[in-house]
């Protein structure tokens, strides 16, 4: 496996190069190859890529073929054909007609106007504001949209192409437990804390809760890339948390403004989401489904992916487990997850992975260390009761009831010890149940269940 | 010849006095009712002619009519069946006028000439404005509930006859026949607090909300024993007092629900609707007769609704007024009626549709499946709930092993301990505690203060649940007769016992 920088092709040309008007002779698939640019074609290539159904590779090998203006022009007057690559058997007039239908009446210089009017960024492929991440992506979007309050690396920058900043995308299922929640939340914001870059779909479920995580942190901004428009929120239940996205992050999509979140830009999303990152941290999955695609998309980039490890006997923790046994890395907290980061930035990982991942503990970073959660601010000594509670959890959430019956307490006074323990972080409930929090987990919970050793804590029990 | 009789008709749960005119003049044969008499009313006419021939009285043939005063209430119902037939034996001069003067006739007469009960016969005889009725017997214990009247109770038309005529006596009353209303003595459906395997939390709730009143909200999953542990709520409630019983039994009564041979419910009302149910039956109306449905039906007792989830969520909006006010109001073109509707509800409900939702990993429901199936309980209404209590499987050592600890008579001790403790505060539970009375009642200790806070400072409670973990902890409190401070312990139970409506938000993030 190979690290995503040996992958790079230079995909571009330097900005204000003159495309060449005449369609390229038949390249090769496998290579990726320059298109056609004319100064001032932002517009049309907005519009081309806002006509029905139209996919980036379609655009892109439309482009390659001739100038935006050009091709605009061969769709309104119908005398467009398809390059050979994007025919499908049947349908290619119907498609085409499509097009023409979806083209007339449409001003591109508008389009770009009302686009820009309402903040949302327009980038070309070859524009200095163009995502320097995205730059040396084989299917890199020919254009791409961005909004929101953070500030992408432009691909004219100074700094470009080295992508100065680290990301880390955080996928999986929409249909997450709250053990995924949780996990991809506190994931979220400690990786943000940690300078990290956070990168999701903006989905429900895992994706919504890195960044809600990564939001709540508030130290560098999260990136989100969509299926649909940058202005179309969806899920719905999504809105509150794209606003906030939107206040400190960026939202960044392939698909035109104003686009429907269609089935069909969901797996093209998730390998946008996994070029840009550094590392793809799998929370929950199901053995098939979204997810899936975007670690396909890594492995086929070179994306080191690792995933968290959840119950065998968790549906949706299927996919996690599956890929842990295939071999992927395993990140349990926010240091595992530092570290990888740490390896593939030096660009130390790749042969090793395999050492890395049956070899002993991974090394943690300055970063991660410097970012370990301390210790709880929990009082010196427990009380007896609040120390028999705590001994009688289970590693996972526990019930009222299974408490009860354990330490033989009456309602009352486990119900009042529970309430000094949520107040102090070391307890929280979820979905009538009590868990212990990870500010609480210096030890494992075998040994807190035997005698008097939860009344004090062991040191910190970082390497 | 004219003659007048005292009756009365329903309209919703209360009776309104009626006076049966009847006018015999010479003419065609005929015979009109008007004074808006429905259709069974109307009938009357056929039964009355039958129920007289087969009595051995004659039919007159003359031209009758008659008039139900005042014409303006609608009259439902075969109930004046009797007072039609005694006021037509008036006016043609078989009966004296006087003997009936100042008393009250009520039922429906079979073709044999046969007495049969009338639903709402309390209301009714409470609505009278003579001294004395004549009821079928079935209903004559149900009509000596009324103070103030001599009720009698006839057999049959003939029977009636004979004491107004002074061939006879009014029969027995202790000749009461067996059977004639069903035994709602013995309720079937109540199960017995000792039959619950684990769930401590949630049988404490129960116990809670039988002895504050405060409603309650089981969540789990299918097979928790959520249904279970409501029917064992009627076996932990105290008896009604005279004045709820008497409430209660008018709704009953006029609803035609058997009642029990005393003619009087003692016992509190357990009310399942099933979640079918059109709002008529839930909330009671109907097109001109106001009948009342099942929220009055459970006055004084448990409204019970199993798989709230699966109401429609516009029956579920209509509840919030009765758990208001303790009342509905019901108008219609034609009626208009307020009838009582205190219940203490009790509603179980899966967490989503699969219903896996409180178990972690095990449940298969998308978000947007949970989010819509969720989407029914209204905030407002689940705000409603004192109590909410997360309900889960029992573990098979404790469906096997755990011995029964409490019977309901145990439980049901401590509940009427308590409510006595309410009553001699002025209010009959602590559910009902005005808000502006709370510091008088349940004042606090400063620990249970000092937690109360923390949690208000941490947004973990509204200051209308602030009034509503008071209450549950004023309850509480009584319960373990723990005197008039509530401390702090007390704070965390009820806080602990509303927190179980957290799985009905699951997965829900930001």
């Amino acid at each position: 496996m190979i690290g995503p920088a040996v992958l790079s092709v230079r995909a571009v040309l330097p900005s204000g190069t003159q495309g060449s008007p005449t369609p390229t002779p038949t390249p090769t698939p496998s290579t990726a190859r320059t298109i056609c640019r004319e100064p001032d074609d932002a517009a049309f290539v907005m519009a081309l890529c806002a006509l029905p159904g139209i996919g980036p590779a379609t655009l892109r090998a439309l482009l390659e073929r001739q100038s935006a203006r050009a091709c605009w022009d061969a769709v309104r007057s119908g005398t467009l054909s398809l390059p050979s690559g994007r025919r499908r058997v049947g349908g290619e007039q119907e498609r085409l007609a499509r097009w023409r239908a979806g083209a007339a009446g449409v001003d591109p210089a508008e389009l770009l106007d009302r686009a820009r009017g309402s903040g949302i960024g327009v980038h070309v492929l070859g524009d200095p504001s163009y995502p320097a991440m995205l730059v040396g992506e084989p299917s890199a979007p020919v254009v791409c949209f961005t909004a929101g309050a953070g500030d992408l690396e432009g691909a004219g920058s100074s700094h470009a192409p080295t992508n100065g900043q680290a990301r880390v995308a955080i996928v999986g299922t929409r249909s997450a437990t709250h053990y995924g929640t949780e996990v991809a939340a506190d994931l979220g914001a400690q990786l943000s804390e940690a300078g990290v870059c956070v990168v999701s779909g903006l989905a429900a479920g895992v994706d919504a809760a890195a960044h809600d995580g990564a939001i709540a942190s508030g130290v560098t901004p999260p990136l989100a890339i969509v299926g649909g428009g940058v202005d179309v929120v969806y899920p719905a239940r999504n809105r509150r948390l794209w606003g906030r996205l939107l206040s400190v992050g960026t939202v960044l999509s392939e698909a035109p403004p104003g686009a429907a979140p269609e089935r069909w830009r969901f797996p093209l999303r998730n390998r946008l989401v996994a070029a840009v990152s550094d590392l793809v941290i799998v929370v929950e999955a199901h053995r098939t489904g979204g997810a899936m695609y975007t670690v396909d998309a890594a492995l086929a980039r070179g994306v080191l992916v690792a995933a968290v490890p959840g119950s065998v006997r968790s549906p949706a923790s299927d996919g996690t487990n599956a890929l842990i046994a295939d071999g992927a890395l395993v990140v349990r907290d926010v240091g595992d997850a530092m570290a990888l980061v740490a390896l593939v930035r030096a660009g130390q990982y790749g042969d090793e992975r395999r050492s890395l991942a049956r070899g002993p503990q991974p090394r943690r970073s300055a970063a991660a260390q410097s970012l370990h959660v301390d210790a709880s601010p929990v009082e010196a000594s427990d009380d007896d009761v609040t120390a028999r509670v705590l001994a009688a959890f289970d590693s996972d959430a526990t019930r009222l009831e299974t408490l009860l019956a354990r330490t033989g307490l009456d309602l009352g006074s486990a119900s009042l010890a529970l309430d000094r323990l949520v107040a102090s972080g070391r307890v929280r409930r979820r979905s009538g149940a009590y868990e212990r929090t990870s500010a609480d987990r210096g030890q494992p919970a075998r040994q807190r269940r035997s005698g008097d050793a939860m009344t004090r804590r062991d040191p910190d029990p970082v390497d | 010849m004219l003659a007048s009789v005292h009756a009365a008709t329903l309209t919703g749960v209360e009776g309104r006095p009626v006076t049966v005119e009847v006018h015999v003049t010479t003419g065609l044969p005929g015979f009109t009712i008007v004074g808006l008499p429905d259709a069974a009313c109307r009938e009357a006419r056929d039964r009355v002619r039958a129920a007289l021939l087969s009595s051995g009285l004659a039919w007159p043939l003359q031209r009758v009519t008659v008039n139900l005063a005042p014409s303006g209430i609608r009259k439902a119902g075969a109930g004046l069946d009797l007072a039609i037939a005694v006021g037509l034996l008036c006016a043609t001069g078989r009966v004296d006028t006087a003997v009936v003067g100042d008393c009250a006739f009520l039922g429906e007469l079979g073709l044999d000439g046969s007495l049969r009960r009338v639903p709402g016969t309390l209301a009714l005889v409470d609505a009278l404005v003579a001294g004395a009725v004549v009821v079928p017997l079935p209903s004559l214990a149900e009509a000596r509930l009324v103070p103030g009247v001599r009720a009698f109770g006839a057999r049959s038309l003939a029977e009636v006859v004979d004491v107004v005529r002074g061939n006879g006596e009014w029969p027995d009353c202790s000749s009461l026949e067996p059977g004639s209303a069903a035994p709602a003595d013995a309720a079937p459906d109540v199960v017995d607090v000792a039959f619950v395997r684990g769930q401590r939390v949630a049988r404490r709730a129960l116990e809670v909300a039988a002895a504050g009143g405060h409603h309650l909200l089981l969540a789990g999953p299918p097979g928790a024993g959520k249904t279970m542990l409501a029917r064992c709520l009627p076996s932990l409630l105290p008896r009604l007092d005279p004045a709820e019983a008497l409430e209660t039994t008018k709704v009953h009564s006029a609803a035609g629900l058997p009642l029990p041979r005393t003619g009087l419910l003692e016992k509190p009302p357990f009310r399942a609707p099933h979640h079918s149910s059109s709002p008529v039956a839930l909330l009671g109306g109907g097109a001109s007769l106001v009948r009342p449905g099942e929220v009055s039906l459970a006055t004084n007792g448990v409204l019970f609704l199993d798989e709230l989830g699966e109401f429609p969520s516009s029956l579920l909006e209509t509840l919030r007024q009765p758990l208001e006010d303790g009342t509905i109001c019901i108008a219609r073109a034609h009626a208009r009626a307020t009838l009582p509707a205190r219940f203490l509800l009790v509603a179980a409900t899966n967490p989503c549709p699969c219903g896996e939702g409180g178990e972690p990993g095990a449940c298969r429901c998308s978000p947007s499946m949970r989010e819509r199936y969720l989407r029914r309980l209204s905030a407002p209404l689940l705000d409603r709930f004192d109590l909410a209590v997360a309900v889960r499987r029992p573990s098979a050592r404790e469906l096997l092993d755990q011995p029964s600890d409490e019977t309901s008579a145990i439980v049901a001790e401590r509940v009427a301990a308590a409510r006595s403790l309410s009553r001699a505060r002025g209010m009959s539970c602590s559910a009902r505690i005005p808000s502006h009375r709370l510091d008088e009642v349940a004042p606090l200790t400063p620990t249970a203060r000092h937690l109360l806070g923390e949690r208000i400072r941490a947004g973990a409670l509204s200051a209308r649940g602030l009034d509503r973990v008071r209450r549950v902890a004023r309850t509480l409190a009584d319960l373990d007769d723990a005197g008039d401070v509530v401390d702090d312990e007390h704070v965390a139970v009820a806080l602990e016992l509303r927190a179980g409506r957290d799985v009905l938000s699951s997965g829900r993030v930001a």
